[in-house]
């Protein structure tokens, strides 16, 4: 046998011990050196407190771990004259930009009509369905804020379950995850995949590589539009949200996603029917409207959608008019909003 | 099993632990861990790996010395069948394959016993022929035999005819080139009695199925091979060290190179096959990952695959020597993919040329027929092309085989081009390094399009010919960079030794720190992502 390699096994003993102990530094450094471990970040979106950050006084809110949040920040103490609202949501809410968002023109909107002062908090971020919306809304109560706005839509749900799904098995103690779960390693690896793999690959050819198992699975099982399918899993996680919001005695208001149609020109609830509405407008705290019955009285519904699901700017505005009248009567007891 | 899936390793550890503890056992344990490993893609054609085994064994054995009893040529030519049976119980096999290689076997035992009245010297040739036909039937059957058949209806539409294509719904077994090939090696070298024909069925069986080389080589020779499946060493703690060794460089070469090259290199061949046009920039960038993608799997195959017959105690052969610092097409050969070459220097190339040769001289003047450069060029170009189509049935493989048969034969008739790949001198080093890699990496666009009309319309884009389609973006190339980069250092930091195993001959500081960015790169991967280009061979 020739195998005259052999001779430098106690070579590789030395450098292996070596390279493990300078990689054990790296990992003390990194589990005692980060605030936020490498598991939190891989978090899918599931984190409670991923895109939040308490410093100097301020509220910091901006992306992170699978949190699409605008960048924001907002004094931790607020005073007595301005009102704290958040927005929860998904890619509905968030807007294309901040400054166009609902929530900024919400925000003018109440200035403007409802005399109201308002900090105005987006925390939507794309995909988001009601099992990290009740996470979200879990954290924002930390802040203490005098209204919530809550978007409830079940297109969503496709998302939130396969990335819920993803949660699990990255955060369950299968081998393949172990590297990842080390403070170091699994922060190498998030580094790479955020600043490489994002930024530099364009979408069609990270599509093209991507093979999501997951995806196909959950595809084959239900369609992402079968409300019928996915309404039962939504509503208790809605539940729950309801009842930690209005046990603070916050007021809340849902407002019920529609996705317009275009070939039969009308609009379809993709988040509760009529009973269901029914039902949570009867909970104390907690008003509800319909995105289908504020754009009923729209002669032409196309203009107002830019795709099925996102408003255009004209559309945000008329759903802001009715949202400022609902907050204003939730925060004054009055509609007290000029026309 | 792949050897990039989280549980190879388990396995493997496994494997080696019960191998090494129980050592009076450990033929019977490689056979069943290669049983599990091969199962997991098919446990159907374990059948076939039985067949080639039990051809092998019964023919090597006939060209030695006394065929073996009949009762013992047909319990052991029926085996294939049986095994067919028995998976059937919980793996779909139709009655109708289960008759057919019930045939085949019978047909295989008769045409054996038949063999076996022959008078000795006519004996020896027909068994061979009988082991050579099994395999290869195998491997045209499976892989050839929707490639021909699609041939012959086009070859009839050329005359005018309509024929109706047979295709056959037939999966290619994977790695199904590999274990032909070593088996037809193994009886031939019985044959010219360049080795000993193995008198045990389970060891000539282990030597077909061995799963670290099972599905993707090193095509091991019975001279090298056998002799080690004795499994007579006692545990070294050097194996293990070593072993890691192989397996730490296989899966930095695969999972961090390979898969992260293949990103894009994936992308842009698919993408040109549907149609789309891409710029100059395009076509260098997803040929250039595709080069470091390639090298990357099959480096990185062949070191996991060293490194889990070394923790065995089975040191497989070497199978690449640094190939993309070799400076003639004729030395890539030497250094890239070895055990092929060889293979088809020995098996075809000087039994083809040194035939020719014997025959080429002038019954009236005494001298050649043709000129011996001529012969030499042509057995080349025709070994290459076979070695083309060893990859796989499609033309764009054998015009891939014809290419480097071309180029060979360049750099043997061209002096320009054997002095430049000859001459000490730092610039002709560098240069011929460099028209090398350019040359290889066109004949990798004809190995890795989909079609020949893919090929050429990729080489009409790297000629300028067609330069109107999407540039690349700045994000690709980096990615790229990032990630050949890392491979182009290791073999940099190697260049001076064979091959990148060799860094454990640089200082521990060298190794350590290599050791350390390449679990560290390791670990910035998503392993398992793409399977092993040469799997599919």
């Amino acid at each position: 046998m020739d195998l005259h390699q052999l001779r430098f096994a106690p070579k590789i003993v030395v450098s292996v011990i070596f390279a493990i102990a300078v990689l054990a530094v790296f990992e003390f450094w990194a589990f005692f050196g980060f605030d936020e471990s490498a598991m939190e970040r891989n978090a899918f979106g599931f984190s409670r407190d991923a895109g939040f950050a308490v410093d100097d006084g301020y509220v910091g809110i901006g992306p992170a771990a699978s949190r699409r949040f605008w960048p924001q920040r907002f004094p931790l103490l607020k005073p007595p004259s301005l009102r704290r609202i958040v927005v929860i949501g998904d890619s509905v809410m968030r807007g294309g930009s901040l400054e166009d968002s609902f929530t900024e023109i919400l925000r003018t909107d109440l200035g403007k009509r409802c005399g109201i002062t308002a900090e105005v908090w987006n925390l939507s971020s794309p995909g988001y369905g009601s099992r990290r919306k009740a996470i979200v809304a879990e954290k924002a109560l930390e802040f203490h804020p005098d209204l919530v706005i809550y978007h409830a839509g079940v297109t969503t749900e496709y998302e939130d379950s396969r990335e819920w799904e993803r949660y699990l098995d990255y955060h369950s103690s299968h081998p393949r995850h172990w590297a990842d779960q080390l403070p170091f390693l699994g922060r190498v690896k998030l580094l790479k995949v955020e600043r490489a793999y994002w930024s530099w690959l364009p979408a069609d050819v990270r599509s093209a590589a991507l093979e999501d198992g997951l995806e196909n699975t959950l595809a084959a099982l239900v369609s992402k539009f079968d409300s019928q399918y996915w309404i039962p899993r939504m509503l208790p996680n809605l539940d729950r949200t309801i009842d930690e919001i209005t046990h603070e005695g916050i007021p809340m208001i849902i407002l019920v996603h529609a996705d317009l149609d275009r070939n039969a020109g009308i609009l379809l609830d993709r988040g509760l029917d009529k009973a269901l509405i029914e039902h949570y407008r009867s909970r104390p705290g907690v008003a509800i409207v319909s995105n289908r019955e504020i754009f009923s009285s729209q002669a032409d519904i196309s203009t107002l959608f830019f795709d099925s699901s996102h408003w255009t700017s004209s559309g945000t505005d008329i759903v802001v008019r009715t949202m400022s009248r609902l907050a204003s009567r939730a925060l004054h007891g009055s509609p007290d909003c000029r026309e | 099993m792949s050897f990039a899936t989280w549980y190879y390793p388990m396995f493997l550890w496994v494997v080696a632990m019960t191998f090494w503890m129980v050592p009076r056992h450990r033929l019977a344990i490689i056979l069943f861990a290669s049983f599990v490993f091969y199962g997991f893609w098919d446990v159907r054609f374990c059948s076939l790996l039985i067949a080639a085994a039990v051809s092998d064994y019964l023919c090597s054995r006939g060209i030695e010395s006394d065929p073996p009893p009949t009762v013992e040529v047909i319990g052991l030519g029926m085996l294939p069948a049986v095994w067919l049976v028995a998976v059937s119980v919980f793996k779909g096999v139709s009655a109708f394959h289960i008759a057919a290689t019930a045939l085949a076997c019978l047909s295989f035992c008769w045409l054996f016993i038949a063999f076996s009245r022959v008078p000795i010297d006519s004996r020896r040739r027909l068994f061979l022929f009988l082991a050579i036909g099994v395999n290869l039937g195998i491997l045209v059957s499976f892989k050839y035999a929707n490639w021909f058949s699609a041939g012959l209806v086009a070859l009839f539409g050329h005359l005018g005819i309509v024929a109706d294509a047979v295709l056959l719904d037939i999966l290619l077994p994977v790695g199904i080139s590999f274990h032909t090939f070593q088996s037809i090696a193994y009886v031939v070298d019985v044959h010219d009695k360049r080795c000993k024909a193995e008198p045990g069925f389970g060891r000539v069986l282990c030597m077909i199925m061995f799963f670290p080389q099972l599905v993707a080589g090193p095509i091991e020779r019975a001279g090298n091979i056998l002799p080690q499946l004795r499994f007579e060493k006692k545990f070294d703690w050097r194996f293990v060290m070593w072993g890691l060794h192989l397996l730490l460089i296989g899966y930095f070469l695969k999972i961090f190179v390979a898969d992260n090259c293949a990103v894009i290199a994936d992308y842009y061949f698919k993408k040109v096959h549907l149609g789309e046009s891409f710029g100059t920039g395009w076509a260098l960038t997803g040929t250039g990952a595709y080069a470091a993608q390639i090298y990357g799997d099959f480096v990185g195959y062949s070191y996991i695959a060293r490194g889990s017959a070394i923790l065995l105690g089975v040191e497989l052969t070497r199978n690449f020597e640094l190939p993309f610092l070799s400076r003639s097409p004729l030395e890539f050969w030497r250094r890239w993919h070895i055990s092929l070459s060889t293979w088809i220097r020995d098996y075809v190339f000087l039994p083809l040329s040194l035939s020719i040769s014997y025959r080429n001289h002038s019954t009236v003047t005494g001298g050649p027929l043709v000129s011996d450069s001529l012969v030499v060029s042509s057995c080349l170009i025709i070994t290459m092309l076979l070695a083309g189509l060893w990859h796989g049935a499609d033309w764009h493989y054998i015009a891939f085989g014809g290419f480097h048969g071309v180029l060979q034969v360049l750099w043997l008739v061209v002096p320009g081009a054997k002095k430049l790949s000859s001459s000490p001198a730092f610039p002709a080093r560098i240069a011929s390094c460099a028209l090398t890699f350019v040359l290889v990496c066109i004949a990798w666009i004809l190995f890795r399009s989909e079609s020949l009309a893919d090929a050429h319309s990729i080489f009409l884009t790297l000629a300028g010919a067609s330069d109107h389609g999407a540039e690349v973006p700045r994000g690709v190339i980096l990615w790229w960079a990032l990630h050949a980069a890392p491979m182009v250092m290791l073999i940099a930091i190697t260049r001076k030794f064979r091959e990148e195993a060799d860094i454990v001959q640089r200082s521990t500081a060298v190794v350590s720190t290599s050791y350390f960015f390449m679990i560290l790169l390791l670990a910035s991967s998503e392993a398992g992502r793409a399977q092993f280009i040469y799997f599919q061979f």
